[in-house]
């Protein structure tokens, strides 16, 4: 009879005997108990606009103190950050930053918000909680970037204490998410929900990935899915494939499977649509679902305009959702 | 005491007083003594402190025993 | 100084050599740390790897080498990163020593070689240390050069083999007996016995004779004692080494080693690292590494040295004072003997003066000062000074 424990953080449910570690390489069984091993200890630390998260609704043209530590509950074969998501902690540099350290550091650099962001703030779910509550008692927001993977109990309480969520909706079948990301669908597509129930502002993004999820279906099945789930004022964010890490024999997504995904989600109904970092396309900006008037322009990461005053378009005064101030 | 021990002792003191500085020195060194660690994406704005060699163990929340 | 004071000294120094110890339950080893061992003590490293094999980075965490490395070590660092599990990883083959500083280069690359190879189990043909033989004879021959040139009162013989201590250890190796020895000794470390003779024999040969027959380690091995010598005696010649300070000043002062002694071991034992020990002069002069600091004290050092004779040795060598210390229990010691005329020859002629007349005039030989230069055995009128064996009656 060993001295296992149950890992219940997310939907993989490791089942850990001492001295093992679970999928996300972060969390760990030490005679009976389960330990985090990141805890306070962050490989990536950086200042970016908020923008780059990307968050279009909140804060315009802030700044975000970011920071990751090493680990994954996902395995995605395209990801970006696989050199401190697909790795041990033992195995990438961190530094040693408490909670009430980070929230210092984010002051000290003028930064309106903290975003838990990079690899996946699920995994150190202990560092990230402790420093939200530190950070709410200090007028600085929390803003996380994630891939949903997440039981609903720690989702609901981790609600409590963050102030936006931006979660990679990645796919639309559970075959995409097995195959992709070693993970299912159901449990995404739960705690979308859970997010937007809890009142905590939701951006969406989708990573199209030439052959695997840009069909006309695909895209369809998703937009259509946030729509009857989550709502016309979710924002959504198409973003662009670059060959990395284990699919290195991929195009990048082409410019004109972008152009479709915008065109079709626009053509549903969905009011806020995003392609960032295409220069000139109108996916970089944000527009009155009323009128149509560009209220904020962006070029990359920066904003050039913002005509959203009060939470409303300058125009019509239509409000927008989202948090401006 | 003649001149002569008056510069010994004076020499001695000096002789001393860089051997604690130099203690000194190489005590505060080794308190801090690390290579620098390079964040992967890129310079940080953070300050920088260096890791010991243990992996910290924190408490972890959503878990339970189970037997098998 | 006097027996008992001496025998409070070796028990305190004995006591504190015995450390403490730490458990702390709230952290996991580190799957990639790792410890190689330098030339002042272990060098603890971490090391990053992609699931290839390949290494991303080498850190080193903590190390006791001289500070004055550290610009050099990031970029000897940087060579191991990136480099595929092919790499063989030996150094003056794919990776470039720090110049001036092939012990501590050589340490760090088998550490990370082996380490490597453990992480990814592979089986590595290629010896890390070869056996060295002449790293024993060598040392072992001067040793016993050294004390036949004491037992014949030989003066060329140990110039001879300062000389020879000086070039074999000081220049070629930059290996000689250092305080560090001892504090890495107390705080539990000591490194395999091939990948670092020196340190061993060091050791062994310094305290052994000590307790055999008295400092022949400070007397004829010790390069630093033959840079001082020499330059002591290129000044103009001069009859005597007699100080022109007050003597019960100069007896004295000489305490200040052992206080320095006991003060290096208790810091050591306090921030679990040599480096208060780091202060010895001719780590500076014979590794040519050392901060701005080192190497005024050098300089100082040395220009003293022309002036009064092994400055260093007598008033502040750690080393000194420990060899002393247990050089008080050696088997064989000078002594006279019943033919001796109390004329105060041989205690004006030593040069560490050493000796001290007692009620009677009769010389008493203080063997923690002593260097074992054999000047008092050549200078006596009288032939009454010998090295006598425990079995020996005095008078």
């Amino acid at each position: 009879m060993q001295n296992k424990v149950e890992c219940l953080l997310c939907p993989h449910h490791c089942k850990l005997a001492p001295g093992q570690r679970g999928e996300c390489r972060v969390r760990t069984n030490v005679d009976g108990k389960l330990f985090s091993l990141v805890y306070g200890t962050p490989c990536s630390v950086h200042v970016d606009p908020i923008e780059k998260k990307p968050f279009f609704h909140i804060l315009p043209a802030s700044t975000a103190f970011s920071l990751a530590t090493a680990g994954c509950n996902l395995h995605c074969r395209y990801c970006q950050n696989w050199q401190i998501s697909q790795t041990a902690p033992e195995d990438a540099q961190h530094i040693s930053l408490q909670p009430q350290d980070v929230v210092r550091q984010a002051q000290s650099h003028g930064c309106r918000s903290i975003a838990y962001t990079y690899s996946e703030p699920i995994v150190f779910y202990e560092y990230t909680y402790d420093t939200c509550v530190i950070a709410k008692k200090n007028d600085i927001l929390n803003v996380l970037v994630t891939g949903g993977y997440i039981e609903q109990k720690p989702l609901i309480e981790l609600c409590e204490v963050a102030d936006a969520i931006k979660v990679d909706f990645k796919g639309i079948t559970d075959e995409f998410y097995q195959k992709m990301c070693g993970a299912h669908l159901q449990p995404v597509l739960d705690a979308i929900k859970t997010i937007k129930k809890q009142e905590v502002w939701l951006e969406l993004c989708n990573l199209i990935v030439p052959t695997w999820n840009d069909s006309d279906k695909d895209l369809l099945n998703l937009i259509r899915w946030i729509k009857n789930n989550v709502g016309v004022d979710t924002p959504l964010h198409f973003s662009r494939f670059w060959p990395m890490y284990q699919l290195n024999d991929l195009p990048p997504t082409p410019l004109e499977t972008l152009n479709r995904a915008w065109d079709m989600a626009k053509a549903e109904g969905l009011h806020y649509v995003y392609i960032g970092n295409v220069p000139g396309h109108k996916g970089n900006n944000t527009y009155c679902p009323h009128d149509g008037k560009p209220l904020i322009i962006r070029q990359g990461y920066e904003v050039l305009e913002n005509h959203i005053n009060n939470g409303q378009c300058e125009y019509c005064k239509t409000p927008i959702p989202g948090i401006w101030s | 005491m003649s001149k002569n021990d008056r510069l010994f002792i004076a020499i001695l003191l000096l002789s001393l007083i860089m051997v604690g500085m130099i203690m000194t020195d190489n005590i505060n060194y080794a308190n801090t003594t690390a290579a620098s660690t390079v964040n992967p994406q890129g310079p940080s704005a953070a300050r920088q402190e260096i890791l010991n060699l243990k992996l910290p163990l924190h408490e972890a929340l959503y878990w339970k025993n189970t037997r098998e | 100084m006097k027996f008992r004071l001496y025998l409070i000294l070796i028990l305190s120094w004995c006591l504190i050599f015995m450390g403490g110890l730490f458990i702390n339950r709230t952290t996991l080893e580190n799957p990639r740390a790792f410890t190689g061992n330098g030339y002042g003590g272990p060098i603890q490293m971490h090391m990053a790897m992609s699931d290839t094999g390949t290494i991303t980075f080498v850190d080193v965490k903590q190390h006791h080498e001289t500070s004055s490395y550290i610009s050099h070590l990031e970029a000897f660092l940087k060579q191991f990163s990136g480099r595929p599990t092919q790499n063989p990883l030996i150094l003056g083959k794919d990776i470039d020593a720090i110049s001036g500083a092939t012990i501590t280069s050589k340490a760090i690359t088998d550490a990370v070689r082996q380490k490597r190879d453990s992480i990814m189990k592979i089986k590595n043909p290629q010896q890390t240390a070869s056996f060295q033989l002449s790293r024993i004879i060598i040392p072992l021959f001067l040793t016993l050069t050294a004390i036949a040139a004491f037992a014949l009162r030989h003066n060329p013989l140990r110039w001879a083999v300062l000389l020879g201590g000086m070039v074999y250890f000081g220049i070629i190796h930059h290996s000689m007996l250092s305080i560090l020895q001892i504090t890495q000794a107390g705080l539990g470390f000591s490194p395999g016995f091939t990948e670092n003779t020196f340190w061993w024999m060091l050791l062994g040969i310094s305290f052994l004779s000590a307790l055999f027959i008295g400092r022949i380690y400070c007397g004829y091995l010790c390069p630093f004692a033959a840079i001082q010598e020499i330059l002591f005696f290129l000044k103009i010649r001069r009859s005597t080494t007699a100080p022109v300070i007050t003597p019960a000043i100069d007896q004295q002062s000489r305490i200040i080693k052992y206080i320095l002694l006991f003060l290096i071991m208790g810091l050591a034992l306090l921030f679990n690292s040599s480096a208060a020990g780091n202060i010895e002069p001719f780590i500076t002069l014979f590794s040519g590494h050392g901060s701005k600091l080192a190497w005024v004290f050098l300089a100082l050092m040395l220009s003293l040295a022309v002036f009064s004779f092994r400055f260093w040795c007598q008033y502040l060598c750690p080393v000194g004072a420990l060899t002393g210390l247990a050089s008080i229990f050696s088997l064989y010691k000078i002594k006279p003997n019943s033919a001796c005329t109390a004329c105060g020859t041989c205690t004006k002629v030593c040069p560490t003066q050493a000796i001290t007349p007692d009620a009677e005039h009769i010389p008493q030989i203080d063997t923690a000062e002593c260097i074992a230069c054999a000047k008092c055995l050549r200078a006596c009128p009288a032939h009454a000074l010998h090295i006598q064996g425990p079995g020996h009656v005095q008078k």
